[in-house]
């Protein structure tokens, strides 16, 4: 797993319940513009996040409707497992050679 | 959900937003400048035709609240970003077990490495056995065929 995936499913874990639009996720998790959206596209298409049309009245509001996201409950679960085997250091500690052993 | 668009310092501010819809004037002047909305054209239309207007109206829809200036360096880098978006929706559903598999370029080219291998009922003598490409999987059929008539026709 990518670190900006790492980040875009932190930023979503942080509340599971809470939905963000791209460019929210985005500015969270200081990412670039435009990377996000591929990052949601691949984690909406392995069934992680759900999205769907804000409901407003873009006449009112003076603005289209944004697209929220947020995380399904398989899709919790399977990150929080993902994001724990990514950071999760390695059991072997590494064999530190010893001066003068023979 | 939010209901009100967060706006940044800069971003052009709607004048009657408490006492209903907005006039034609604050709408027009609230539209992201055209160089943004080609942008995001552009950027939809390097998409696969299924996701095309979707992500056109929600590239659209993240442009307002922001600073032109920013608006147009937003819907630039979601043009550069684009290719990159339209290969992550490209690619195969791992739920239906669809693989992705990639040539190599050599078998692309016709370079194949073949090695041997034998059927289940195969004896050494050869019979039963074919080649396989062990980059590719591409195999040839090693069955004797019979000689072709215009070979032997004069003999």
């Amino acid at each position: 797993m990518t670190i900006p995936t790492q980040l875009v499913l932190s930023a979503l874990l942080a509340d599971p319940t809470r939905e963000l639009y791209g460019l929210e996720i985005g500015q969270e998790v200081g990412l670039p513009s435009g990377t996000v959206h591929p990052i949601l596209a691949r984690l909406e298409g392995v069934g992680w996040l759900e999205s769907h049309w804000e409901e407003i009245d873009p006449r009112d509001m003076g603005r289209p409707a944004r697209r929220y996201y947020r995380l399904t409950g398989a899709g919790a679960v399977a990150a929080r497992e993902a994001l724990a085997q990514a950071y999760r250091p390695s059991r072997v500690p590494r064999a530190i050679p010893v001066v003068g052993e023979q | 959900m939010s209901g009100t668009a967060p706006s940044l310092p800069g971003s052009p501010q709607p004048r009657s937003t408490a006492t209903g819809p907005l006039s034609v004037h604050d709408r027009r002047r609230l539209q992201p400048p055209r160089l943004a909305k080609a942008a995001i054209a552009a950027a939809a239309w390097q998409l696969p035709p299924a996701h095309r207007s979707r992500y056109r109206l929600e590239f659209y829809g993240e442009l307002y609240g922001m600073s032109r200036g920013r608006q147009v360096r937003y819907a630039v880098a979601l043009f550069v970003h684009s290719w990159s978006l339209a290969m992550a929706l490209k690619e195969p559903d791992p739920a239906q077990g669809r693989t992705h598999v990639r040539k190599d370029v050599r078998c692309l080219l016709g370079i194949h490495s073949y090695a041997r291998r034998y059927a289940h009922d195969a004896d050494e003598t050869g019979s039963h056995s074919y080649l396989e490409c062990r980059r590719c999987g591409k195999f040839k059929d090693l069955t004797r065929r019979p000689p072709r008539a215009w070979l032997g026709a004069g003999m």
